[in-house]
């Protein structure tokens, strides 16, 4: 049961996990797809409504946004062709477009020249559209037989534009070559006020001088419609026309001829050469200034405007706001209050007029500045030596150089990762930070940040320089260095002939076991090779063979094994033991050495 | 066998163990030690790197935070750091996809959150709709198992880069785009206003790692973000693979052994047992 509910666990965490996508893949191991055909299709469905609609701009951005369309092997080369192509015909369809615009309206005007000019470029652009066409008909065709999305519709709305297109230019070329060319005058005064009215007149004859009686005229002031009128029987016209409030130096009117029902068909649109009329206006002077010039943020200063006309409406604009006020007398004043968010800088105090019928628009600026009281990190007291981890008391002072402080501030010290903050107000501060449980022993630096949470002040910084002595780390040290001394002493004392401790088996020997002189290089600590020391001290009583230091175990076994009748057995096994466990390292039962010592000593009797 | 005679081969193990972990290059995602595909030693190359409360002591108009693909929790004095570090007109730029970003941003005020929900462009990509193209002005960034920015709620904030109109999320991840799945554009990466500084969040955790820093203009859009500023990457937001953690552990192990008091222990200690080993190696040649 329990197997199974884990199982059922281990089933979800698996799902669960499946279901959640990688953060990443290694884009160098990833094998190119080929484009989603639907997602094609649809831009392609895009871009043919795009062109039928004639909004080239539109369909040029698509295909070169097409044009960076991700595809695998050759068919991101015919993809990359194709809107390649799709990019160059719609620049070419709109060049037709344009000039074809551009030549028909020359033409209305009566410059035939000008629009001879653009027709030839607009047939030009054409040709060359036709001829990229077949190229861009193969791409679709190829495109579509891969991914079947829907390319071709492109190259079909293509064709069917380049055929509009010389179609527009034919009927363009019939018009340049069969209308009369018109020409229309315009007069007016040299000078009005703004809003007063004005006569405007002028005539209108036909290209051979024949006056054109009963025409409409229309009349243009500073691009705008002003009224139409129509002409007499010798072709002049006069109308009123009302100038406007606008507040220019100058003014341009222009007089505008377009044929209308028969005489469409018959003469050019003219328009005749702009005619200008000075305009007249009372400019206000307008004056600004702050005071303080010098201001803290939050702080309010005073604006005082002046002019040399009453009544006029102000807006004073600072900060990004605005504030309106009336000019009772010539000269008027507002409080400004300096955000709290204002940076520290110059800033400008901007004061408009509106302007009101003949007195027109003024403009003055003063500039402000906008300066937060530097605060500074007068002092950063610490203890000349830290000892780590006990926390490190820290006295930090503030000071301005007017010397107010602000109310509240923020103090923040970082230490080897380690941070302690405080608010606090007043000139000084307390807070206690507890460097890293193993921040080594050495200098370190101390960072101090204070934030003042007043907008007045700036935020200042400091560092300090501090001596750390980890405490813990020393007593590590103390931990090791006894044990490294004891052992150091050791050493030298074994050097001087110090006899070594006895080891715990020691304490089983017998009392005959007294240490002899060629004992310590057979390391008589070792109970196997002592039990063998001990039968060697019996061996040499019994035969009076001596062991030499230059004799090996082995040698000493041949020297006295003559002599040794039924106890050669034990001391030739004893002897096999000793070598094993000196000279091979093989773990020696001491039982089996002191039996073999003992049954050794037994039969060599009383000469052991 | 005797316990010296074990001690030998178990130190050597140990030290070879410990070296072996020391010398294999870190393999964890977003590691700044990884030299490999998924790590970011090439841009801690070109910047710093440190916790995220020693980086928030940095000068904010030298620095600039880069928070990327975080894992772990975000703390309420962690945001409070990187407030700050704003509030001191810092640029912090939160780089994150699936991870725990939208914490930070929460606790930071910041009107804008990384949708979980993949983006995939069937187009515009590197090979595969999971590793779309998104645009950023006329240059493009490539992106590798993507997010997008929610910014519906901030007004204020900027569109910086955003991905094609053939994007779509991928809600179901079976790779294609079904009826229903919102479609793009979208934005990947905003900017937005946080007191005096200004926070960049990207919905890509993947944008600077190894692999991608120098994929498309990815590299130009974080020099253009940083300006004059050199990056500090917030190192201590990852969990830890085993390795990673091991590396720490014996990275620590030196930093405490380095320390003069251990320093110097360990001297005396190396100078105590070479004088015993001395001496024994003395006595067994003059034994024989």
């Amino acid at each position: 049961m329990k197997l199974r509910a884990a199982a059922l666990l281990l089933a979800l965490l698996t799902a669960l996990a499946l279901a959640q996508p990688p953060r990443h893949v290694n884009p160098d191991e990833v094998k190119v797809q080929r484009p989603d055909p639907l997602a094609l299709a649809s831009a392609y469905q895009l871009l043919t409504q795009l062109l039928r609609s004639q909004n080239f701009t539109g369909a040029r951005s698509l295909a070169k946004l097409l044009m960076n369309a991700t595809a695998p092997g050759d068919l991101a080369y015919v993809l990359s062709r194709f809107h390649q192509l799709v990019l160059e015909e719609g620049g070419l369809l709109n060049s037709s477009r344009t000039l074809l615009d551009l030549a028909r309206r020359a033409a209305e005007r009566g410059d035939l020249e000008a629009a001879k000019s653009m027709l030839a470029e607009a047939l030009r652009a054409l040709a060359k559209a036709n001829a990229t066409r077949y190229g861009l008909e193969e791409a679709a065709s190829e495109i579509e037989r891969r991914l079947r999305a829907g390319a071709t519709s492109v190259a079909v709305a293509v064709a069917e534009l380049i055929r509009a297109h010389a179609g527009e230019a034919m009927d363009v070329n019939a018009s340049i070559f069969n209308l009369e060319g018109t020409a229309v005058t315009v007069e007016a005064p040299s000078e009005a006020w703004v809003g007063s009215t004005i006569e405007v007149s002028g005539s209108l004859a036909a290209s051979s001088g024949e006056p054109l009686p009963s025409r409409k005229v229309t009349v243009v002031v500073d691009g705008a419609q002003a009224g139409s009128g129509f002409t007499d029987e010798s072709g002049r016209y006069s109308l009123a026309v009302k100038v406007p409030f606008v507040y220019r130096d100058r003014l341009s009117v222009v007089a505008l001829y377009l044929p209308e029902g028969e005489d469409a068909r018959r003469y050019r649109a003219s328009a005749s050469d702009p005619v200008y009329v000075k305009l007249l206006f009372t400019r206000p002077r307008l004056s600004v200034s702050v005071d303080p010039r010098e201001a803290l943020p939050g702080s309010e200063v005073k604006v005082r405007v002046v002019s040399n006309v009453t009544g006029i409406r102000v807006t004073v604009a600072a900060f990004g706001l605005e504030r309106s006020l009336t000019l009772d007398g010539l000269e008027s004043e507002l409080v400004l209050k300096v955000p709290e968010s204002a940076v520290d800088g110059l800033h400008k105090v901007v004061a408009r007029s509106m302007p009101n019928g003949t007195i027109g628009p003024g403009e003055a600026a003063a500039e402000l500045v906008v300066s937060r009281i530097a605060l500074k990190v007068e002092k950063v007291e610490v203890p000349t030596l830290l000892l780590a981890p006990l926390p490190l008391p820290l006295t930090v002072c503030v000071s301005s150089p007017n010397g107010t402080l602000p109310g509240r501030y923020r103090v923040e010290a970082a230490l080897l990762g380690a941070r302690a903050a405080a608010e606090a107000s007043g000139e000084c501060v307390k807070l206690a930070l507890a460097p890293p449980l193993l921040s080594p022993t050495g200098p370190a630096r101390l960072e101090v940040t204070v934030t003042p949470l007043d907008p007045r002040f700036k935020p200042a910084s400091a560092s300090a320089e501090v001596r750390l002595l980890n405490l813990l780390l020393f007593a590590l040290s103390a931990a090791l260095l006894p044990p490294a001394a004891f052992r150091l002493r050791r050493g030298f004392g074994r050097e001087e002939g110090v006899p070594p401790p006895k080891p715990a088996e020691a304490a089983q020997r017998e009392p005959e076991a007294e240490p002899v002189a060629y004992s310590e290089s057979l390391k008589p600590e070792d109970p196997a090779i002592f039990e063998y020391v001990l039968a060697v001290r019996a061996v040499e009583r019994a035969s009076s063979v001596p062991l030499k230091p230059s004799h090996t175990i082995s040698e000493y076994f041949e020297a006295v094994k003559d002599g040794l009748g039924l106890a050669l057995d034990p001391f030739e096994r004893l002897s096999r033991l000793a070598e094993a466990r000196l000279y091979a390292g093989v773990e020696v039962d001491p039982e089996l050495a002191r039996t073999l010592r003992r049954e050794l000593k037994k039969l060599l009797g009383g000469a052991g | 066998m005797r316990r010296a005679e074990l001690a030998l081969p178990i130190a050597l193990t140990a030290a070879t163990l410990a070296l072996l972990t020391a010398v294999y290059p870190a393999n964890a995602d977003f590691s700044l030690e990884n030299p490999f595909w998924n790590g970011m030693s090439s841009l801690k190359s070109s910047g710093l790197a440190a916790g995220l409360a020693e980086a928030c002591a940095l000068d904010p108009r030298e620095h600039a935070l880069l928070v990327v693909g975080p894992s772990k929790p975000f703390a309420e004095a962690d945001a409070r750091a990187i407030e700050s570090f704003l509030a001191r007109g810092g640029l912090v730029i939160v780089a994150d996809d699936f991870g725990t970003a939208n914490q930070l941003l929460e606790a930071l005020g910041a009107p804008v959150r990384v949708s979980g929900s993949l983006l995939a462009d069937p187009l515009f990509n590197l090979g595969a709709p999971q590793l779309p193209v998104a645009f950023w002005g006329g240059r493009k960034l490539a992106l590798n198992y993507a997010a997008v920015v929610n910014a519906s709620a901030c007004g204020a904030c900027r569109v910086l880069a955003e991905s094609s109109a053939f994007s779509y999320l991928d809600l179901n991840l079976d790779g294609k785009h079904d009826p229903g799945e919102p479609a793009g554009p979208f934005p990947v990466a905003v900017e937005l206003s946080v007191g005096a500084g200004e926070l960049v969040v990207i919905s890509d955790s993947s944008l600077f790692i190894n692999a991608m820093l120098d994929k498309e203009a990815n590299r130009e859009f974080l020099q253009q973000l940083l300006g004059l500023r050199k990056p500090v990457l917030v190192a201590d937001r990852w969990e830890e693979t085993p390795l990673t953690r091991a590396k720490e552990v014996l990275r620590s192990a030196w930093r405490v052994a380095s320390s003069p008091e251990v320093r110097y222990s360990l001297a005396a200690l190396a100078l105590a047992l070479s004088l015993d080993w001395s001496r024994r190696l003395a006595r067994v040649n003059k034994r024989f």
